[in-house]
């Protein structure tokens, strides 16, 4: 590949973000750095796991991400009495035309390219978990068969932070495979205007599909080609180094509240996200700040907090936040 | 782009070098302007401000010399060009595999991109020429206000400002030349002269290391070893009222000199000093002692005269009257019919007693002088110091181990009165 080209693949890339973007923009209103974190996770190879209150637009959001792409989606709305095989599929006893039986694989709603995972923290640890394998390895297992999925394969799960009756907690191996974890927050005042002005009247919404699954393929393959130099990679090592209590890069808050830091998965996705980052500005390389915006979707859903810091009701954002402030880019 | 970087960086570190160098260079100055100053008031040699200036102009140079050098351009060095000139960290970056001679198309792509940002830069106007005007005009003025202060000009009126205890303090005193074979006769002069210099605060500019004829007068004191030669030298330098009390002016003498030379730097000259004072007070115990013998020949049957001992041997009156005391007890028995004499022991007259008068005195002078050096906080052990020092107290203190309660052995509490039972149990009991 030659230069030109490399730049020519950053050109479609760039172009090819913008217009999913711009899609999903036609129907979400005032998320763009949700709508950002999604793609880019898209983009990854990652899962979202959006969380919000209910009504700001997440099960909408994913929707519209999945028209704005030429790939299969599926809905899962978890609820306490789903079962592992409401997910995954399963073997259904099937009559010969000559006679007899035999067993065949009805594949579950895992099967798809998008896959709505809607209130996931509503069932429970053994549903959740029927997920774990479909999100790290692309594929699932059932009896002593195991089906690839198709790629590209996103998982974007949601979940509401107040409603916690009745609710399991995401396991902390489950949440780590999420690349990011994206806060949908309510919407400004501008923001709310524009919902109103679209959706109480009579508006073509309509959708385009933009790009299609080879075409994500590609872009997952640019996306990993740009070189990222040992200096700014090692601010991305100390990073999730830092959010370790033991760490030499540990800040105060850290050392006080943290009881687990983040694993290598978050030091994948900060390096990952910043990649797409940079390639979304035009550059052929990454920089601390690419890291730096990576670092509050790619950390704070995997700082696990001790009794203290949960007693104390702390929030691992304001963790995350110290820890980009305090730790030396050099 | 290493070139392009490295060129970048050399223009960065001028910048840091002149900002530095600007910056201690008024500050020096500064330093040498105030040495300079104490320089001409204290008449200390003037190589000392000279001197900062000079080593801050060769360091300067080597500062400068060192920082012009071509160094590798580390990565907090691209990293800081890459914030000042806003490149986003493209120049940082660019500059890791750039060191790493990486061939990848991206990489390429990325070394092409940031050279041609790095060369579309204006260096001289990120790195603008510091002037530091003020700067350069302080350290310039002050330097040369520094050295113009310590360079002696033909015509200028002495140009260091004689200290003001010098310009109070009296001149030397005419003292007497020495008729002595074998002593200089100038040796009083001179040294009156080093004394008064000393006294006044202007010995230090004299610099007398290295005079020579200043050698020769410490070698001469030095030389001092004859007791007629030292009652000479205090004659001559004895002032006009104490000149017929030849012991008080030996031990004026005596004391000026010990003061002189405690005020005196440890030197050659100090230990001359020192050598002399000594001399001077053995000179002094040795006519003490002359003293006493003449007047026990002189006076027999008088006894001691304790009132005519020397004023520094008063305050040790009563150890010498204790000690002449055990002196005379011990000695031979005594004769009644002798003439009434001092103490039991008679009349030194007396041919056949053997505690006569000049052994009594013998022992009192030696009594006298060790008395006079001794010190109560020094050598000599009362009593008191005795018993804590030498640890004879027999307190001592003891150590119990801690005794286990033995329950085997305890008795139970009397009983309560029955008629005291209900009272008891309502004692504590909050009253509503």
């Amino acid at each position: 590949m030659t230069v030109t080209a490399v730049a020519q693949s950053i050109d479609q890339f760039r172009d090819r973000f913008h217009r999913i973007t711009q899609e999903v923009a036609r129907r979400i209103v005032g998320h763009d750095e949700v709508v950002d974190g999604t793609v880019t996770s898209l983009l990854a190879g990652g899962h979202v796991l959006l969380e919000g209150i209910p009504g700001v637009g997440k099960t909408s959001l994913v929707h519209t991400l999945a028209d704005a792409l030429h790939l299969k989606f599926s809905r899962i709305q978890f609820t306490p009495d789903l079962m592992p095989a409401d997910i995954v599929g399963t073997n259904i006893v099937q009559e010969q035309s000559h006679g007899g039986t035999f067993f065949e694989f009805q594949p579950g709603p895992i099967f798809a390219n998008v896959v709505l995972a809607d209130e996931i923290n509503r069932a429970t640890p053994k549903t959740q978990s029927a997920l774990l394998e479909a999100m790290q390895d692309v594929s699932v297992s059932v009896g002593t068969t195991t089906y690839p999925l198709e790629q590209p394969f996103l998982v974007m799960a949601t979940q509401n932070p107040i409603e916690m009756e009745g609710t399991y907690p995401l396991p902390e191996a489950q949440l780590d495979r999420f690349f990011f974890k994206l806060k949908v927050t309510y919407p400004s005042e501008e923001a709310l205007h524009e919902i109103l002005e679209r959706t109480t009247r009579e508006v073509d919404r309509t959708v385009t599909r933009v790009v299609d699954g080879p075409q994500i393929m590609e872009m997952r393959r640019v996306a990993r080609s740009v070189p990222i130099a040992r200096p700014v990679q090692g601010y991305a090592v100390r990073l999730t180094l830092g959010s370790h209590p033991g760490s030499p890069y540990a800040t105060p808050l850290v050392t006080r509240y943290v009881r687990y830091g983040a694993s290598p998965r978050a030091a994948q996705a900060l390096v990952l996200a910043g990649k797409i980052r940079a390639i979304n500005r035009g550059q052929a390389f990454v920089s601390i700040d690419d890291i730096r915006s990576a670092a509050l979707p790619a950390l704070r859903h995997r700082i696990l907090l001790n009794f203290e810091g949960e007693a104390d009701e702390i929030n691992t954002d304001t963790i995350v936040d110290e820890l980009v402030a305090s730790v030396a880019t050099e | 782009m290493l070139a392009a970087l490295a060129l970048a960086a050399r223009s960065r570190r001028l910048r840091e070098t002149r900002r530095t160098l600007w910056r201690v260079a008024p500050v020096v100055s500064a330093i040498s302007l105030a040495a300079a100053v104490v320089v001409r008031w204290r008449h200390a040699p003037a190589l000392i401000p000279l001197g900062l200036l000079a080593a801050a102009a060769v360091v300067w140079v080597l500062y400068a010399f060192v920082q012009r050098r071509r160094v590798r351009v580390s990565d907090a060095t691209a990293s800081a060009i890459d914030e000042e000139a806003g490149l986003a960290g493209e120049l940082r970056s660019a500059a890791w595999f750039a060191s790493r001679d990486v061939a990848d198309s991206w990489t390429g792509l990325h070394l092409s991109r940031a050279a041609d940002r790095l060369e579309s830069l204006d260096l001289s106007h990120l790195y603008p020429a510091l002037r530091a005007r003020r700067a350069r005009v302080a350290t310039f003025v002050m330097a040369a206000i520094a050295v113009l202060l310590v360079t002696p000009l033909p015509g200028r009126p002495q140009a260091v400002a004689p200290p003001p205890n010098a310009q109070s303090a009296p001149p030397p005193r005419a003292v007497q030349p020495i008729a002595l074979e074998g002593v200089p006769a100038e040796l009083p002069q001179e040294l009156e002269a080093l004394l008064t210099a000393i006294e006044n605060g202007t010995f230090a500019a004299r610099q007398p290391e290295a005079d020579a004829a200043f050698q020769a007068m410490l070698a001469q004191i030095h030389a001092l070893n004859d007791p007629r030669a030292l009652t000479a030298l205090v004659r001559a330098m004895a002032d006009r009222d104490q000149a017929d009390d030849s012991d008080a002016s030996r031990k004026a003498l005596a004391d000026r000199v010990k003061r002189d030379a405690a005020l005196t730097p440890p030197s050659e000259i100090r230990d001359a000093l020192e050598a002399l004072s000594k001399k001077l007070s053995d000179s002094e115990r040795d006519t003490d002692s002359a003293g006493l013998e003449k007047s026990d020949d002189a006076q027999p049957d008088q006894g001691v005269d304790l009132a005519g001992t020397p004023p520094e041997s008063a305050r040790d009156a009563s150890a010498i009257a204790s000690l002449g005391m055990v002196t005379l007890s011990s000695q031979a028995p005594a004769d009644p019919n002798a003439p009434p004499g001092v103490g039991v022991g008679g009349s030194s007259s007396s041919p056949g007693n053997a505690g006569t008068m000049a052994d009594i005195a013998k022992t009192l002078r030696h009594e006298i002088i060790e008395a006079n050096e001794d010190d109560v906080s020094g050598n000599v052990q009362t009593d008191a110091r005795r018993k804590t020092e030498r640890g004879s107290a027999t307190t001592t203190f003891t150590r119990s181990a801690a005794a286990s309660f033995d329950g085997t052995h305890a008795s139970a509490p009397p009983p309560v009165p029955e008629a005291r039972r209900a009272r008891t149990q309502t004692y504590f009991s909050r009253k509503q």
